[in-house]
């Protein structure tokens, strides 16, 4: 029983537990324990959240100036104190007289909270003694450590010169304490290049020996008056690293951090990365990276180097610029492969050689698309010139549309003629009719690499890496490319409508192309109808061949496509119904069930279950209060949303994939779905309100489609579903900074490569939400509204291009409410209004038949809510009327 | 007013600083000075953190409260230090009106310290001032992971309990101060306090 004197009683006890922490002092929960008996525990979490906070709230800057106050010099007794030489991150460093030996060191005080347990002391002592180990010329050498009243130091030799960092920040007229060249001569870029080559010998040779430094920058490069460099504070800054996360080493100065550094990753080529930082802030006298704040610096890092150096200052040699970019790469593969390799390319640069670092050609990728064409290499038909240089024509891609469309049309001729033939040969010998069946077949099978490359195009040439990249959001492709999609798909809907069994194969893969079409172009009733025709094939082939695998796959495939329509609508009904009858068909045959597409199409199909609701553009509030049991309930289907259902489905589809990623590690088809259902089960967490869970699922999609990007770098297809993961929750906190800048950055990416893609310009408003949201939080009005008013007409021209695409009506919708309520949340109720009307006027919803349901929803709530307003607004002007 | 030579004993100085003396209001402020400076720290927003130091504020805040000494001779039943804190308060408004006008349309919603209730913007303020603290970005990162549990935990908590945790201990203040500004009863007050550091164990518990 808890009385009130009870809890007085123990939040005096916290009272003075926090106070004792405050005063610096280090009292343990147990010594409480001791003395203040605790039989219900409450104590115990009383003490252990009050140390929680205190020890996070501690920061480096009451650590820093306590930390020379309570050095006792008397104590030291071999030493003499000349001066203190410097402070940073790690302690504070003076210069001393080592008095038995009388030589001249420098001894640094590391700042306690880095040392604080026994386990990390015993670590740095193992760490110096890797570092007194290294013998170089131009490395610091170690003495060794000790420590004197709790304080632990670090002996090394004294070297009298500066900091590279304090010789950056010395002014230009100000006389530098050691010999420069002159700015921005070519002697002083000689002068950085070889310090350079002098860095990289030197770290090369630790790295040989197994020691990493993991903190290169400015400040711990010194030159002495000689004008020699050495290198600083070897692998100390594994020392603060916290020995309790889970993070692996991050470590470092954010300014001077590879990106993958962010990650836990670091290797020699993260140190390569910050040589070239270093470089690059030599040869530009600017730091690469230079946040507003701390967050800010973390975001550009992660980022990466944008700026060139001859954008600064032209006057930088070219292939010393290119050297330091290569070593600046984002991807730690296309950096050179040791501080050595990058040494010599200095090296090369200094003598005058031809450098090894060359500059990205941009063409590279484009060619490479022409290397997978084995399918129509394999094939000796008439019409084989015609298909493949239309397939490679087109795949090519923007620069020869005309052609590519001259070329499509008279391969089109070609094909229907096998198509007309075949049908005539049906009652003719049977040596033409195989001839006919054969030439068929080409002009489909290329046909359909042709729609692949084209609806993968925007997602670049992985669609078959990937599998079902074109998820959540159609259209997506350009309108050049629906052009020729379109001279295409007569000839798949001729083919389609043929009813002979004879040809009952090819027409359902007619149909289910014709399908894949519609879905590019956005037109997604043609679409249904389509894939519902193909799937009424496939059924009556799985009928007529039971023991045909392929076809029970194929009907699976295209059911799974039927409910990406579905969810797409909203029909929640239907994407269950479609759920029940893929899983019934898959369940029913066990053969296709051993096979590793059976399970992923098992897989999917759960997954496309569970993630109905966030595709069909419903947001979360609606969601809930729908669920909650508001007026919007009377719609039935909405009924049978049951956040449970949804969970159970995407365990299940995790449990799958993850089985048959283990299976094939390599297959990135089911890596990337099984980051898709991990998006998809943090969604469905954070609508369940289990945010914990919901969180872990998000890192877990994140890392996996991390590592998808990183394998295939460049693709388009990645980083689109990297960004969607990104943005797919409305996380609190930090990682919400950086998890908004990265999918702001792969956006920006995306939208370069091609910007009139509606996919991505959908995912650009979703970027503009999550940041916009951000802005909402700390209340900064004005800038969420000028970010979300973006959004809006992002939507609008959506909505007026993709008319048959509800969702983005729905989010229109949305969007124009959000507006509407940052107006009501400043007292705006007027402003509110009369945007309201403004925008209904301009576009106003469209209530045509088959309108989806999730579409209707989002009609009656801005109804509802502009009826609201208008009450409100007159409610208002009658109480500011006298009566 | 008066110039006799104040006394140094805190309880004294408050007395006589009531009685209008500015040299015992001196003697309080400096005695409270590194409290208001925890309070400033934790309410100035990080974005002017750069061009404002909480030195300047606490400099200006002194002036302020030597100006408007009379009404502290008002105010009874005021401590003195909950009353330096208002006067902090009333200046960090004026700062952040200052510097960030041209972001910010209401910029007393954004700081005002809770007088009597509790500030929106808390556990924000709590996440800034947690993620500010640290330069190096190991500690941001290795503290990112806690503080965004932490930030999500006092998220799902009721605004007073939220408000008691960060009056309790971002800006140090007793349970009895806390209770004064909240204007709840001094048990309440431990109660809510006790029941949410509680319900803080838990939930962390159940992050981890």
């Amino acid at each position: 029983m808890c009385t009130d004197e009870n809890q007085i009683e123990l939040d005096r006890i916290a009272e003075e537990f926090a106070s004792a922490i405050r005063c610096g002092e280090t009292p343990t929960i147990e010594e409480y324990l001791d003395r203040y008996p605790d039989p219900s525990g409450q104590l115990t979490a009383l003490l252990s959240s009050v140390a929680m906070i205190e020890a996070l709230k501690g920061g480096t800057s009451k650590e820093h100036s306590n930390l020379a106050d309570s050095i006792d010099f008397a104590e030291l007794e071999d030493y003499v104190i000349v001066r203190e030489i410097g402070r940073g991150g790690m302690g504070i460093v003076f210069e001393a007289i080592h008095k038995s030996l009388d030589r001249r060191v420098a001894l640094k005080f590391l700042a306690s909270h880095l040392l604080s347990e026994a386990k990390q002391f015993a670590r740095f002592r193992l760490e110096a003694r890797a570092a007194a180990r290294l013998r170089h010329p131009n490395i610091v050498p170690v003495f060794g450590v000790g420590s004197a009243a709790q304080q632990h130091y670090i002996v090394m030799d004294y070297i009298d010169g500066t900091s590279l960092r304090n010789l950056l920040a010395s002014s230009a007229d100000e006389q530098p304490p050691i010999e420069v060249p002159n700015l921005g001569t070519q002697h002083y870029f000689d002068w950085v290049a070889q310090h350079g080559a002098t860095l990289c010998s030197a770290l090369e040779s630790a790295h040989a020996q197994g020691v990493l430094h993991r903190d290169v920058k400015p400040a711990n490069l010194l030159i002495d008056r000689r004008g020699e460099l050495w290198i600083v504070d070897f692998g100390l800054a594994k020392l603060a690293e916290h020995s309790n996360t889970a993070t692996g080493e991050v470590i470092g100065t954010p300014q001077y951090m590879a990106p993958e550094s962010f990650e836990g990753v670091y290797d020699v080529r993260s140190e390569v990365y910050c040589i070239g930082l270093t470089l690059f802030e030599l040869l530009v006298r600017r730091p690469a990276i230079e946040g507003k704040n701390t967050a800010d610096t973390i975001r550009q890092a992660i980022v990466g180097v944008k700026q060139t150096p001859r954008q600064m200052d032209s006057k930088i040699p070219r292939d010393l610029e290119t050297i330091v970019l290569k070593a600046l790469s984002r991807e730690p593969a296309a950096r050179y492969h040791s501080a050595d390799e990058l040494g010599n390319d200095l090296q090369r640069y200094l003598g005058h050689q031809p450098i090894a670092a060359r500059r990205t050609r941009i063409l590279e990728r484009m060619i490479r698309w022409t290397r997978r064409e084995p399918v129509i290499a394999s094939l000796t038909l008439s019409s084989f010139a015609l298909l493949a240089a239309l397939a490679i024509v087109s795949a090519v891609g923007y620069y020869g549309t005309h052609s590519a469309l001259a070329t499509a049309q008279s391969a089109k001729q070609a094909a229907e003629q096998s198509l007309e033939l075949k049908i005539a040969a049906l009652t003719a010998a049977d040596e033409q009719r195989t001839r006919a069946e054969k030439n068929l077949q080409v002009a489909l099978s290329a046909f359909t690499e042709i729609v692949e490359n084209i609806a993968g195009r925007g997602i670049e040439v992985d669609a078959d890496v990937l599998g079902e990249v074109t998820d959540t959001t159609a259209p997506s492709v350009s309108p050049q490319d629906a052009v020729l999609l379109q001279s295409l798909l007569g000839f798949f809907d001729q083919l389609a409508a043929n009813n002979d069994e004879e040809l009952l194969s090819e027409s359902a893969v007619a149909a289910q192309r014709a399908a894949e079409i519609y879905t590019s172009l956005g037109e997604l009733q043609h679409a249904e109808r389509a894939f519902s025709e193909a799937r009424n094939r496939y059924h009556r082939l799985c009928e007529l061949h039971p023991d045909d695998t392929t076809f029970i796959l194929s009907q699976a495939d295209v059911l799974n496509e039927l409910a990406v329509i579905a969810g797409l609508r909203g029909e929640l009904a239907q994407a269950k119904q479609l759920f029940i009858d893929t899983r019934d068909l898959l369940h029913a045959s066990d053969p296709a069930m051993e096979l590793a597409d059976g399970i992923f199409q098992l897989a999917r199909a759960h997954r496309l279950f569970a993630s109905v609701g966030s595709r069909s553009g419903l947001d979360h509030a609606m969601l809930q209060s729908s669920l909650a049991g508001s007026s919007l309930q009377r719609h039935h289907w909405i009924k049978r949303l049951r956040t449970e259902w949804d969970l159970d489905a995407i365990e299940t589809a995790i449990v799958l994939l993850n089985s048959l990623v283990e299976e094939s590690p390599a297959d990135h088809r089911y890596r990337a779905e099984l980051a898709r259902a991990y998006r998809t089960k943090a969604e469905v967490a954070w609508r369940a309100k289990t945010r914990a869970e919901s969180e872990t699922a998000v890192r877990r999609s994140i890392e996996l489609f991390e590592d998808l990007l990183a394998e295939n770098r460049g693709s388009a297809a990645i980083r689109y579903e990297l960004a969607t993961t990104l943005l797919c929750t409305e996380t609190l906190g930090f990682n919400q900074m950086v998890r908004a800048a990265r999918a702001d950055e792969l956006c920006r990416t995306l939208l370069e490569s091609s910007p009139t893609l509606p996919r991505y310009q959908s995912l650009k408003a979703r970027s503009l939400q999550n940041l916009a949201r951000l802005q909402l939080k700390i209340e900064n009005w004005d800038v969420a509204e000028a970010y979300l008013k973006q959004v809006e007409a992002i939507y609008a021209s959506l909505r007026g291009n993709f008319p048959e695409v509800d969702v983005y009506e729905t989010q229109h919708a949305q969007v124009v409410e959000s507006i509407a309520d940052i107006y009501v949340a400043q007292g705006r109720t007027d402003a509110a209004l009369e945007y309201l009307e403004q925008i209904l006027r301009r576009t106003p919803p469209r209530l045509r038949s088959g309108l989806s349901p999730a579409a209707a929803i989002q009609y009656q709530r801005t109804r509802a809510k502009l009826n609201k307003l208008r009450d409100r607004s007159s409610s208002e002007v009658n109480a500011t009327e006298p009566e | 007013m008066s110039d006799s030579k104040v006394s140094a004993d805190p309880d004294e100085a408050v007395a006589a600083m009531r009685d209008g003396s500015a040299d015992a209001l001196a003697i309080v402020f400096s005695h409270y000075r590194e409290r208001l400076r925890q309070i400033i720290r934790f309410r100035l927003d990080y974005r002017i953190t750069r061009r404002v130091s909480d030195s300047d504020v606490l400099q200006e805040s002194y002036i302020a409260a030597a100006k408007r000494l009379e009404q502290f001779s008002q105010q009874t039943d005021m401590p003195a230090f909950l009353w330096l804190r208002l006067i902090v308060g009333q200046l960090l408004i004026d700062v952040h009106r200052q510097h960030l006008q041209a972001e910010m349309r209401d910029v007393r919603r954004e700081v005002a310290l809770p007088a009597n209730g509790c500030s929106p913007h808390t556990s924000l303020a709590i996440a800034a001032q947690l993620a500010g603290q640290a330069t190096a970005v190991s500690e941001v990162v290795a503290r990112a992971e806690l503080i965004e549990k932490l930030e999500l935990t006092l998220n799902e908590m009721d605004d007073i309990d939220r408000e008691v945790i960060a009056l309790r201990h971002f800006e140090e203040l007793t349970n009895i101060e806390t209770a004064k500004v909240l204007g709840i009863d001094p048990a309440a007050a431990s109660k809510r306090y006790v029941r949410a550091m509680a319900r803080l164990a838990q939930l962390m518990t159940a992050f981890n």
